[in-house]
């Protein structure tokens, strides 16, 4: 990607009820909403929302497709708007700033998802070591 | 991390990048389990001395919601290594709305700084308003 400023936009799987019942049992989030329609609707959301965690967990998938063999060292996201299982989502990436230091190329990656209907639902940011090449 | 908000609570334990777990997390998000994920630590903030703390603050019957999470390394997890962890609670306003900031920091067996990492929660109350994001 050196030489250009922007990625190809990566489509993120739709998560699903499972993978969710999956995440969070693995994470040992307990957290109702995510899981019990009731809870969910207790804090007036139709449906339960796919965890933060998860969705940034799936976010870091894409920046391995974006960064294959490079090191990322910080990475947020601040959700803006729900996520519920079944929702098709969409990442994109761009470069913000890059600069070259002793440790090598250092870049800082905007990050954006996107539902489908260009709903922004989360932003972000990601910082990229790319090492010197023998 | 800037630190801000009124402190709440602190908590330190020891915790294991336990290799299954990485497994678990990995194949639920569409991952390669090695490198260990970045975004590993979440287990960490729902280990039960986390767990206690924040329930208890947050009160019982309120619902916790995540509006952002960054980690920050220094640098990479190893499976199987232990590490010391910290956790820092804080009151704060994300969004404008009641919260909670959850920083956390990992140091390796040889005290090297390894992660950090903040999760900013909005605490919702069933029935005082709707649910933001």
């Amino acid at each position: 990607m050196t030489g250009t400023e922007g990625f190809p936009a990566i489509a993120i799987a739709p998560p699903t009820s499972d993978q969710v019942a999956r995440y969070t049992a693995a994470a040992g989030d307990t957290n109702p909403i995510h899981t019990d329609m009731a809870a969910a609707a207790a804090i007036g959301l139709p449906d339960t929302p796919v965890p933060g965690l998860l969705i940034l967990a799936m976010t870091e998938a894409a920046v391995r497709t974006w960064f294959p063999g490079e090191a990322a060292t910080d990475i947020s996201l601040t959700f803006s708007a729900p996520v519920f299982p079944g929702d098709a989502l969409t990442a994109h990436a761009r470069i913000a700033a890059r600069s070259q230091t002793a440790r090598g190329e250092e870049m800082t990656v905007r990050i954006r998802l996107t539902h489908g209907d260009g709903r922004i639902a989360a932003i972000g940011a990601l910082h990229v070591l790319r090492a010197p090449t023998a | 991390m800037t630190e801000d908000g009124k402190p709440l609570g602190s908590v330190d334990f020891t915790a294991e990048v336990d290799p299954a777990r990485v497994e678990a997390l990995a194949a639920s998000a569409g991952l390669a389990a090695d490198p260990v994920p970045m975004t590993y630590p979440a287990c960490w903030l729902f280990a039960p001395p986390v767990r206690g703390l924040v329930e208890r603050l947050i009160g019982e019957g309120r619902l916790p919601i995540h509006v952002s999470q960054r980690y920050r390394y220094d640098r990479p997890l190893t499976a199987g290594g232990h590490y010391h962890v910290h956790v820092d609670v804080r009151e704060t306003r994300p969004q404008n709305r009641p919260g909670l900031s959850v920083d956390m920091t990992a140091v390796d067996a040889d005290g090297r700084a390894v992660v950090e990492a903040r999760s900013s929660i909005v605490i919702h109350d069933p029935g005082k308003r709707a649910a933001g994001p």
